[in-house]
């Protein structure tokens, strides 16, 4: 072991151990063994021990992530245990002594990225650091706090827009002093900051470098914001699809030149498979038998399986795994299980009602999708979704994956650009069934499948777009494009496609793009986020608070009118920037 | 904590036996605990509810009770409990108390099953007493009525003729274990009565439930069973007493027109034939002149659910589908289906039991064709009911099935040689090629041709 690995080693354990990190001053005289901001950045191990910290730190944010953008929502609720607190989140009546809405622990985790890309800075000025370990730690640290920001935007609408290194944690308390910028101002500067950052890589750290390893069984590659994915998303919520197209397009096509052609041809591409390189699948022992569904393989693995295991590695771009052995522990355990937890939330009737409205290929009357993210007993429906590692939960093992974006947000993110962009049926490709049954036109073998003739049947397996929305799904007996695998996020799934009908709708598609997220990622921080989005976008304020209601109705709320009411005011979406 | 349990105004200075001994209207009541004992259960530490009849209401107690010591302790015993009660909080209070020789009463705002509560319950260190205008002689169970009154000769001598002594596995001495891990008794081992009733109807000996139970005077009972004779030979009394037992206490004045037995069958209530009632313990026994079941309900509509299958002539179940669908009009269905299994006459086995003698209409519901289904194509299947005669399957229909086809189809008339088992043969084409061979079936619907 060289000594970059060890000490990365030795501050992970640490790190991770304690769930908080930061640069600040020890008031008592340090032992050697410990870091200090006047030796806290000396070479790029050191740098390399900032960013493992502050990802460590950004990992206790992960509760407050899901809450607001989930609880907020239609997609998750409340059970009897929850407190007033979480009620009041649910129900969007809480007040500024709610601990849930308080914006200061993200800020705690802004101050720290500021000081490290300060400390970067100096650090390859005063040559400490080579230009390309500065790239890369800086981009990638600057990145993270762009996508704290988006969040931070999302639910507090005008907020600070901090930047500057701030040493002492106490100063959070004087966050209400700082001038706030509009949302949209906001969005503004994260794309000009994040844009203008020097790495841009689909992964922040190429293989080889200390920071790509294995560590407790984890794989530590896609434990880094992937730079495109926020930059894409930014753009977005600006409403610039080209941009973001191009962004998002950049992850897809990123494995293409991988020699590994399981990995070029199925990595990120959403496929119905059930081989062992990306069975991300929605599969039966026996088909139309809904007793053979399987829980051990397919899609539900992806958030069991560790992020070493390549199925897990062909979904997901970003994920934080928790380790069993340490603090702080997986907090969705708390949250969502029965056994282990504390059971304080559950899916909302809505969820399950859209579920249960879906219709698989199979003539199996449901979204299978829903048995694989939660259980129903006696105790009521619980959220399975997080808490089904393959390592065995228990009272001591609280382990699993945050994970945070993968391939399919990515498809129906990308859609969703292309769809606004004149480019509806690739959208409704990506959503659906995949690039070649949607576009291929050419000769059709007895059993109806594909068997193209001809220069102009191939042609018709690509879309016939440029780029951004160029996508090769070509296949014959002598190549094969990238995308000829891609069965779309449906297929995968195994539920009818949707109308063909979609594919000239902008609004109809946008908003099955959005329920389609619902179905396939569900709980795992997405949904209010989408909702505000496409409400916005849309200039629909019904688009969100219908939903709301819907969930608050089916409940039982008896202010759920009154909640719609509030929400159809679209200042009202936003968290007060306001603590006690 | 439940508020039977609150308890106010407690004199914890004496014990209930001491409380009762100081009660100058429960002198009678008093002596009859000191005799059969009862006074130094009152007196130890455990808490005690007592409902302690008064001198003049004891005063007409049968002699049969007071002279008999086995029966005063029984008497005794129906009018303690070992709990707390405390005082009812309202007409709408009702609850169910154990007493001390193990029957339930009812207690009812400020009654004690048919006597009522005299002024307030007096509490003391070990217990509460009440005092009521009544005694309340031991009811016997539903069971123990059946058995013993003579209200109706044939149904109890018939359902007391069910009765056969088992092992009496709790007193038996074990010797070993035979190969399947069940017991193995020593010679002449202890035998205990069973009566197959208990299982098949209802336990109606069960104190802690309450039951409504018919019984049909003679002339009644006959006709009944005449009408039931044809369908059920040999068996006719056993088909018409199974559904005399209702779960559940209805007075007379709650009484429907129509309520389930125990085996889901509707009784025919026509509160004119009441005859006489008795309260049990248990529950409440009308006795009545006349019950005329409706034939379709004794004799009724049945389905096989052909996911439901009893076995099958192999090992097909990679090939085999339980599979659940919504049929055209959007109704949720589940269904069996082997496919491209590779057996030529591949069978699915079902059975039904019990099976009343009767000529049926027998309707097949085979969906084929819907959404996710392999089987696209016309395909035949056929059926074939087992022959106790020859001991043979005989052929009894050949379904061509088409696509998409909902509906119920007619596959034939079908009556059974004799009341009992009825195996039944769901069958493939004698072929081995897929597509051809497929089994499909929703189910099988028999409905009974009657007059």
């Amino acid at each position: 072991m060289d000594f970059n690995k060890k000490v990365i080693a030795i501050v992970v354990v640490a790190l991770l151990a304690t769930g908080s990190w930061s640069c600040k001053k020890e008031d008592n005289e340090a032992p050697e063994d410990k870091l200090d901001i006047s030796n806290a950045y000396r070479n790029s191990s050191d740098a390399d021990a900032a960013v493992i910290g502050i990802y460590g730190q950004f990992l206790g944010l992960h509760k407050t992530f899901i809450l607001q953008n989930e609880l907020r929502g239609d997609l998750m609720d409340v059970t009897a245990n929850a407190d007033q607190n979480l009620k009041a989140l649910s129900n969007h009546t809480a007040t500024k002594d709610n601990p849930y809405i308080d914006p200061r622990p993200y800020y705690t985790v802004i101050l720290n990225c500021n000081d490290a890309l300060k400390n970067f800075q100096l650090m390859v000025r005063d040559k400490k650091m080579s230009v390309d370990d500065y790239n890369k730690h800086y981009s990638d640290i600057g990145a993270l706090r762009s996508y704290i920001y988006l969040q931070l935007g999302i639910q507090y609408g005008s907020i600070p827009y901090i930047t500057d290194p701030v040493e002492k944690v106490d100063d959070v308390k004087n966050l209400s002093s700082f001038p706030r910028i509009t949302f949209d101002q906001l969005l503004d500067k994260l794309i000009a900051f994040t844009e203008a950052l020097p790495y841009k890589e689909v992964y922040a750290y190429p293989t080889g470098n200390p920071l790509v390893t294995t560590i407790d069984g984890s794989f530590t590659e896609r434990m880094f914001i992937s730079k495109p994915s926020i930059l894409g998303d930014l753009y977005l919520w600006k409403n610039n699809y080209v941009k973001a197209a191009e962004s998002y397009i950049k992850i897809f096509d990123y494995e293409n030149t991988n020699p590994e052609f399981n990995k070029s041809f199925s990595w990120y591409k959403v496929v119905y498979t059930a081989d062992q390189w990306a069975d991300a699948t929605v599969r039966y022992g026996r088909y139309q038998d809904e007793a053979t569904l399987l829980f051990e393989s397919g899609w539900r693995t992806m958030f069991t399986l560790p992020t070493t295991n390549r199925i897990w590695q062909a979904e997901f771009l970003w994920g934080i795994p928790y380790s069993s052995n340490f603090k702080p522990g997986n907090p969705m355990f708390e949250l969502c299980s029965q056994q282990y937890g504390k059971y304080l939330v559950k899916p909302s009737q809505v969820i399950i009602e859209s579920w249960n409205a879906q219709r698989q290929n199979s003539g199996i009357p449901y979204d299978a999708r829903g048995r694989l993210s939660y259980s129903t007993s006696a105790a009521g429906p619980e959220i399975t979704k997080f808490t089904g590692n393959t390592l065995p939960a228990s009272a001591f093992n609280k382990g699993g994956t945050w994970g945070i974006y993968r391939a399919t947000l990515l498809h129906l993110r990308y859609a969703e650009a292309a769809n606004r962009d004149g480019k509806g049926k690739l959208g409704w490709a990506l959503l659906n069934n995949g690039i070649i049954n949607t576009f291929y036109n050419g000769t059709r073998n007895a059993a109806g499948a594909p068997a193209p003739v001809s220069f102009d049947d191939i042609a018709s397996m690509r879309t016939p777009y440029a780029a951004p929305y160029f996508m090769d799904a070509s296949s014959n007996t002598d190549f094969r494009g990238p995308w000829y695998r891609s069965t779309g996020i449906r297929g995968r799934a195994g539920i009818t496609n949707l109308d063909v009908a979609l594919q000239t709708d902008v609004l109809g598609l946008e908003g099955k793009l959005i329920d389609e997220g619902a179905l396939e990622t569900a709980f795992e921080g997405n949904r209010w986020p989408d909702l505000v989005r496409i409400a916005t976008r849309e200039n629909n304020p019904a688009f969100l608070a219908d939903r709301v209601y819907q969930k608050l109705l089916k409940a039982g709320d008896p202010n759920a009118a009154a909640t719609r009411t509030k929400l159809m005011n679209p200042a009202n979406w936003y968290l007060p920037f306001d603590w006690k | 904590m439940d508020e039977h349990l609150e308890v106010t105004n407690v004199d914890n200075t004496i014990n209930l036996s001491e409380k009762i001994g100081s009660q100058a209207n429960l002198s009678k009541f008093n002596s009859f605990l000191k005799s059969t004992g009862y006074d130094l259960i009152l007196a130890n530490s455990q808490s005690y509810t007592v409902w302690a009849p008064t001198d003049a209401a004891l005063a007409s107690l049968d002699a049969s009770i007071s002279s008999d010591p086995a029966k005063l302790k029984d008497f005794v015993a129906n009018h303690i409990s070992l709990t707390i009660i405390a005082a009812s909080k309202g007409v709408n209070d009702t609850i169910r108390v154990n007493l001390q020789n193990g029957k339930f009463a009812t207690v009812v705002g400020t009654s004690f099953e048919e006597a009522a509560i005299v002024g307030q319950g007096q509490f003391v260190k070990n217990g509460a007493l009440y005092i009521i205008d009544k005694a309340v002689p031991t009811k016997l169970s539903v069971w123990d009525y059946l058995l013993t009154s003579t209200d109706a000769p044939l149904q109890t001598s018939y359902i007391g003729s069910l009765t056969g002594l088992v092992i009496d596995s709790a007193k038996a001495t074990i010797i070993g274990y035979n190969t399947n891990g069940t017991p193995i008794f020593a010679p002449n081992p202890p035998m205990i009565p069973r009566n197959t009733y208990w299982s098949t109807v209802a336990d109606l000996r069960t104190e802690n439930q309450q039951f409504t139970y018919f019984m049909i005077q003679d002339a009644g009972y006959t006709a009944e069973a005449a009408k039931l004779s044809s369908y059920y030979p040999n068996f006719t009394q056993s088909a018409l007493v199974k559904d005399l037992a209702v779960r559940g206490l209805y007075t007379v004045d709650k009484l429907p027109d129509t309520l389930i037995s125990t085996r889901g069958v509707k009784i025919p209530i026509n509160k004119a034939t009441i005859q006489k009632s008795y309260r049990a313990s248990n529950g409440i026994v009308y006795v009545v002149n006349a019950l005329p079941f409706r034939l379709k309900d004794k004799v009724p509509v049945f389905k096989i659910e052909g996911e439901r299958p009893f076995s099958f002539r192999s090992d097909r179940t990679g090939n085999t589908f339980y599979r659940t669908k919504l049929d055209d009009k959007g109704v949720l269905y589940k269904d069996i289906e082997v496919y491209n299994h590779g057996v030529s006459d591949y069978y699915i086995n079902y059975i039904y039991s019990q099976l009343p003698v009767v000529k049926y209409k027998v309707y097949a519901r085979v969906i084929m064709g819907a959404t996710g289904d392999s089987q696209v194509a016309n395909y035949t299947q056929r059926y074939f009911i087992y022959n106790p005669t020859t001991l043979v399957y005989d052929l009894f229909a050949t379904q061509a099935v088409t696509p998409l086809n909902y509906t119920e189809v007619l596959l034939g008339e079908y009556t059974p040689q004799q009341l009992g088992l009825l195996q039944l043969r769901l069958q493939s084409a004698a072929s081995t090629s897929q597509n051809v061979n497929t089994l499909i079936l929703d189910y099988l619907k028999f409905e009974p041709i009657l007059p």
